[in-house]
């Protein structure tokens, strides 16, 4: 029972402070002593190694005259080389393991835009955040802790935001995927792909090992990028782009659309997704709607008012309902 | 646990008659994203109708800025006292509720002129709104634009009168930290009061108020900082004016917050707002790399302490847990 569930309950028998209190203590609704030491520990370790590796990306941006060029690197190699050999030492699952780890997959990061920033290479940005998702997958493969995991995805998804969401030409890449004609709604199919990609095998995956690594939470935000990605891509077929290619995109965004939900019924196990595509949906009808209405401001401002308290509302309803009919048949 | 098995060692505790009617549906609890869905929709949906009434009807005056909050506040608490089983009326009133708030803010801005002003009104609304509101959902909205509109009333009323941009005025670092303190050190305390009165207000009925309140004033704590800095609110990326002070080190004192609001929504078991805090510290942490008034070197050696201090503390709390 979580919170509002107690909520409810407690209303029901109009319960004293004490049962109350005994409420909480069947449930376990407020952590215990040793629960809170616990996760104080975690936070102030995962917090204290996140400073420290702020402190030296910080460091790596300041880029500080007097320490020199073989200075700069020295520092940052021998901490980089220290972390994976803490790591070697106490190797995960162990917490030093997985915190070294962290912090040497933050420093690769850190390396290389110091290599970047010192040889002028006039690599991208994006190029940057790729390389560092690239080689630093060894750390966070050899971490098998969600947090690493969580840190390589959003340092990925940085890289596609910034190569195929800011970047029309598409570069080399672009060249090579896209040379029969790109536009901007088709390449943003390939970040989409990917974190759906993503998504569906940590989701098929049945391994309790790997289970452990890709927690729902972690799903979830590989799952929420792939669904802005698309939303994204409809956006642009529905406001600009008239491309030969607009039914194929449009294909394989609602095609990728109806999987996710197609699988989530299926599956009948969290209702985020469902509610991450209905968020969608009334996001993209509020675009169509805006794009395709010819009743002037006046009317279009009430349509859209409209449109957007009818479907939260449907949307609530089913999403409410769907969570209440899993919730029982995964209790029973 | 379910509630039919919670109930029998409460009965047998002696703190549920034994005679009781077992509920008929308890586990109605709304997830947290259905909630954030249905808040962002009625919000924004809200903006779209406060257009739709000023394009209508034009009030340019104050007393029809006043008459359009009267009539929106008006029908969404009718909409709510009518039939509050009804999504598609809740969706409805808070639409409304949302618009009558942004006629206030017309009316406000008429009368005051001051944007110190404006925000100290929208507080104090919202406060009022926050218990008055027969909706939890409404209520946890008004919570949370309480925090920020405090914030940005202390803010205005302090420094600067513009929303987005500087004044010429230079910001002494002790104004600053004692303004944020005066801004955050009141929610903290009643969020903190709130979660160590849990029991008793649940024991009193007044669920369906603190529990919104409550959750709006953790998420005032994650994210309402970022609005209420003073002269690098918003414009941290677009170098509004260079000043040399520690003025930039705010963005930690509010990653201070939202690791408070982290604390408490462990305490209360909350997924979704502790996800909401882990964000909001990453985004003050962001912050602190982008404002101004520090070297990146002093900020790195600030960070390289910070992190030490962590993890002296970690070692220490193991040390406790050990023995």
């Amino acid at each position: 029972m979580n919170r509002n569930d107690l909520d409810a309950f407690v209303r029901h028998y109009a319960l004293s402070e004490d049962g109350v209190a005994k409420a909480f203590e069947l449930t376990h609704a407020v952590p215990g002593r040793a629960e809170t030491l616990q996760f104080l520990l975690r936070i102030l370790r995962i917090g204290g190694v996140l400073s420290l590796a702020a402190g030296v990306v910080f460091f790596i941006a300041a880029n500080w005259d007097k320490l020199g060029l073989f200075g700069h690197f020295a520092l940052v190699q021998i901490l980089f080389v220290l972390a994976v050999g803490l790591a070697w030492w106490w190797p995960p699952p162990s917490v030093a393991g997985r915190l070294a780890l962290l912090f040497a997959f933050i420093t690769a990061g850190g390396l290389l835009a110091l290599f970047g920033q010192t040889y002028q290479t006039g690599a991208d940005v994006y190029e940057l955040f790729f390389m560092w998702a690239l080689l630093g997958l060894p750390l966070v493969l050899a971490s098998k802790w969600s947090v690493c995991w969580a840190a390589w995805l959003m340092v990925l998804n940085v890289a596609l935001i910034l190569f195929y969401g800011f970047n029309p030409a598409l570069g080399m890449l672009g060249f090579i995927f896209f040379d029969w004609e790109s536009n901007q709604a088709l390449s943003l199919l390939i970040p989409m792909a990917i974190n759906l990609a993503l998504w569906f095998a940590t989701e098929l995956v049945a391994s309790p090992r790997i289970r452990a690594v890709a927690s729902r939470w972690l799903r979830r935000i590989a799952l929420g990028f792939g669904v802005i990605y698309a939303t994204w891509a409809a956006t642009y077929l529905i406001t600009s782009e008239k491309s030969a290619y607009a039914l194929l995109t449009g294909l394989a965004v609602f095609g990728a659309l109806a999987a996710i939900a197609f699988f989530s019924f299926r599956k009948r196990e969290d209702v985020l997704p469902v509610a991450a595509l209905t968020a969608s949906l009334i996001f993209l009808g509020l675009i169509f709607i805006g794009e395709n209405t010819n009743t002037g401001d006046l009317g279009l401002f009430f349509i859209l008012a409209l449109w957007l308290i009818g479907a939260s509302t449907v949307a609530g309803r089913l999403l409410t309902k769907l969570q209440r009919t899993w919730f029982t048949e995964d209790a029973a | 646990m379910k509630a039919e098995d919670l109930r029998s060692p409460l009965v047998a505790g002696g703190f549920i008659p034994a005679d009781a009617a077992p509920p008929e549906d308890i586990e109605s609890g709304r997830p947290w994203f259905v909630a954030l869905l249905l808040g962002i929709s009625g919000w924004l949906a809200g903006i779209f109708l406060i257009v739709f009434v000023g394009m209508l009807f034009t009030p340019t005056t104050t007393a029809g800025w006043a008459a359009a909050s009267i009539v929106c506040f008006g029908a969404a608490f009718a909409l709510y006292a009518i039939d509050r089983e009804s999504a598609f009326f809740d969706q409805f009133a808070l639409a409304l509720w949302i618009t009558g708030q942004c006629a206030f803010v017309g009316v406000m801005t008429e009368v005051t002129r001051s944007e110190a002003a404006v925000a100290g009104g929208v507080a104090a609304l919202q406060c009022v709104l926050a218990f008055a509101t027969p909706n939890r959902l409404a209520r946890l909205i008004a919570s949370f634009f309480a925090c920020i509109a405090w914030g940005l009333a202390l803010r205005f009323g302090f420094w600067d009168d513009n929303f987005f941009a500087s004044n010429d005025k230079p910001v002494r670092v002790s104004e600053a930290v004692l303004g944020a303190l005066l801004i955050w050190v009141p929610v903290i305390a009643f969020a903190a009061t709130l979660l160590a009165k849990e029991r008793r207000w649940l024991a009193l009925g007044k669920q369906h108020i603190y529990r919104p309140i409550l959750s709006g004033l953790l998420l005032g704590l994650c994210f309402g900082a970022l609005a209420t800095h003073p002269e690098a609110a918003f414009p941290v990326w677009t170098d509004p004016r260079a000043y040399n002070n520690w003025i930039a080190l705010l963005p930690l004192m509010a990653a201070c917050y939202a690791g408070f609001a982290l604390y408490c929504a462990f305490k209360l078991r909350h997924r979704g707002l502790m996800g909401a805090a882990i964000a909001g510290a990453l985004l003050h942490l962001l912050q602190f790399y982008y404002m101004l008034g520090l070297s990146l070197m002093t900020k790195s050696f600030i960070m390289l302490i910070v992190g030490t201090l962590m993890l002296i503390m970690a070692a220490t709390l193991r040390g406790k847990e050990a023995s």
